[in-house]
């Protein structure tokens, strides 16, 4: 190899420190439904966290102790009085003039549909811990080393959040419109149907696969070396290209070994 | 079937009281006399119209299951309205287990009004649900309802019928329409013109076959 660059363990953890530090994300959608509107939001974002480098033949990094925290939120609205005609007893109301008390409009009585409005939020925070290899990509002008994140180590997944809030959602839908005299029963069973057909869309709260694998270091192929003489009159700086890098770990250090052209 | 009878109110009946004076009027709707209820205030201002030409309010009570108690809207606890208005009062809709009542109104110690003693300036009103022949005594006579199914009728031929309201005026014990002929979903509204202790009481239904 013509080139060698070093970056220590604590190179690499202001590195990751700092990427940590950017790393939050936050999603929120809404979507209407003839009487339903549904939406969610999500968001998470990390802190802290220490990394190790494992030497070759290993060659990991050890992320521990990140913290993650967020949360996911999701309302759902149903106004029954959307798609059910008023209804009132007696369907007519009626006013009469008469002459010794005034004009008297006859009673009415019109069912007030409910609209329901649920909204469910399900904080969490949780310690993560997950390993990661090396691998050098090529970025086109430049060469990227990039963590890649070892499948069979510890990483986590909201998906599992989205059934939860489903299920609270149901449970405060069924308490609410269940008490319908006659028909709330299976208005509730209706609403819980079209819930669950959301399920879907919630289970998709992975937010942040997005940043994984991550570029760590990235260098230019085209590298200049500027001659020792300088600032005296010689030889002029030169233009090389890094043909190949490769990326290992040795003595806790990640070693960048690039080979020139 | 219909269950008609002034002295008894249920969800399908409205009483009408004029108020001529002005002053602090307390009302209730009880099922007995010998139950207390928490009394809903109307105050009457002082004001130049006429009889007949006063607005409506409503007072609309609903019955409270675990009180067992028919409770008035929490906006009609306190009312304030002018004189020679006047006030219908009438009922949410039905509650299993529902009781019949009768609605009371007092100016400090005296009785200002109770819809089991229909008086002048004063109106019952019946919503018909069942088709039928119905007979009603009010006093020593005995009248007729002819209630018709509406499925006998075109839904536009009904419309017109039910959002034509009877009115049966009442001078002492005598009803301007002694045999009224309505259809279901149709309201009969008894104004007492002139009388004391008027009640318009079912007697028989016939369903008809």
């Amino acid at each position: 190899m013509d080139a060698t660059i070093a970056v220590s363990e604590p190179g690499v953890n202001v590195v990751l420190q700092k990427a940590i530090a950017l790393a939050h994300a936050a999603s929120s959608d809404t979507a209407t439904w003839g009487p339903f509107q549904v939406g969610y939001s999500a968001s998470v974002a990390l802190s802290g966290g220490v990394a190790v480098l494992e030497n070759a033949p290993a060659n990991k990094l050890d992320l521990n102790n990140v913290n993650v925290a967020g949360s996911v939120s999701a309302f759902f609205t149903f106004d029954l009085g959307l798609i059910l005609p008023t209804i009132c007893i007696p369907p007519f109301q009626v006013c009469v003039d008469i002459p010794f008390i005034g004009n008297v409009c006859t009673p009415q009585f019109c069912i007030p549909w409910p609209s329901v409005h649920v909204a469910v939020n399900l904080p969490f925070a949780f310690g993560l811990s997950a390993s990661f290899g090396f691998r050098v990509d090529d970025l086109g002008t430049k060469w990227g080393i990039v963590l890649l994140i070892d499948p069979f180590s510890a990483r986590f997944d909201l998906t599992p959040m989205g059934p939860l809030i489903i299920a609270a959602i149901q449970n405060e839908v069924s308490n609410t419109l269940g008490s319908i005299p006659l028909i709330g029963g299976l208005i509730a069973g209706l609403v819980n149907t079209v819930i669950g057909a959301f399920s879907g869309v919630l289970s998709l709260l992975d937010l942040l696969n997005v940043n994984i694998p991550y570029t760590l270091l990235t260098f230019d192929k085209t590298q200049t070396f500027v001659p020792t003489n300088i600032p005296l009159l010689g030889d002029a700086p030169v233009n090389m290209t890094l043909a190949l890098l490769q990326a290992e770990v040795l003595d806790r250090e990640l070693l960048a070994e690039g080979q020139l052209a | 079937m219909d269950f008609l009878n002034s002295q008894h109110l249920t969800s399908q009946n409205g009483f009408v009281h004029l108020f001529h004076d002005a002053g602090d009027f307390t009302y209730f709707a009880s099922v007995s006399d010998y139950v207390q209820c928490k009394p809903g205030i109307i105050t009457v201002q002082k004001a130049g119209t006429a009889v007949g030409k006063g607005m409506q309010h409503e007072v609309v009570f609903h019955w409270d299951k675990s009180a067992r108690a028919f409770v008035p809207r929490e906006e009609d606890m306190r009312k304030t309205i002018q004189q020679n208005d006047f006030v219908m009062f009438r009922f949410c809709r039905a509650e299993p287990g529902q009781p019949t009542c009768f609605i009371l109104g007092q100016r400090g110690d005296k009785v200002e009004f109770d819809s089991r003693r229909l008086r002048t300036q004063q109106a019952f009103t019946h919503f018909f649900l069942t088709a039928g022949e119905h007979s009603y005594h009010m006093g020593r006579g005995i009248y007729q309802i002819s209630v018709t199914d509406h499925r006998e009728f075109a839904v536009e031929e009904h419309k017109a019928r039910a959002s034509d309201a009877v009115v049966i005026i009442v001078n002492g014990g005598d009803p301007s329409l002694k045999h009224a002929k309505i259809v279901t979903g149709q309201t009969i509204i008894w104004a007492v013109e002139k009388g004391e202790n008027v009640s318009i009481e079912g007697e028989a239904y016939k369903p008809r076959t």
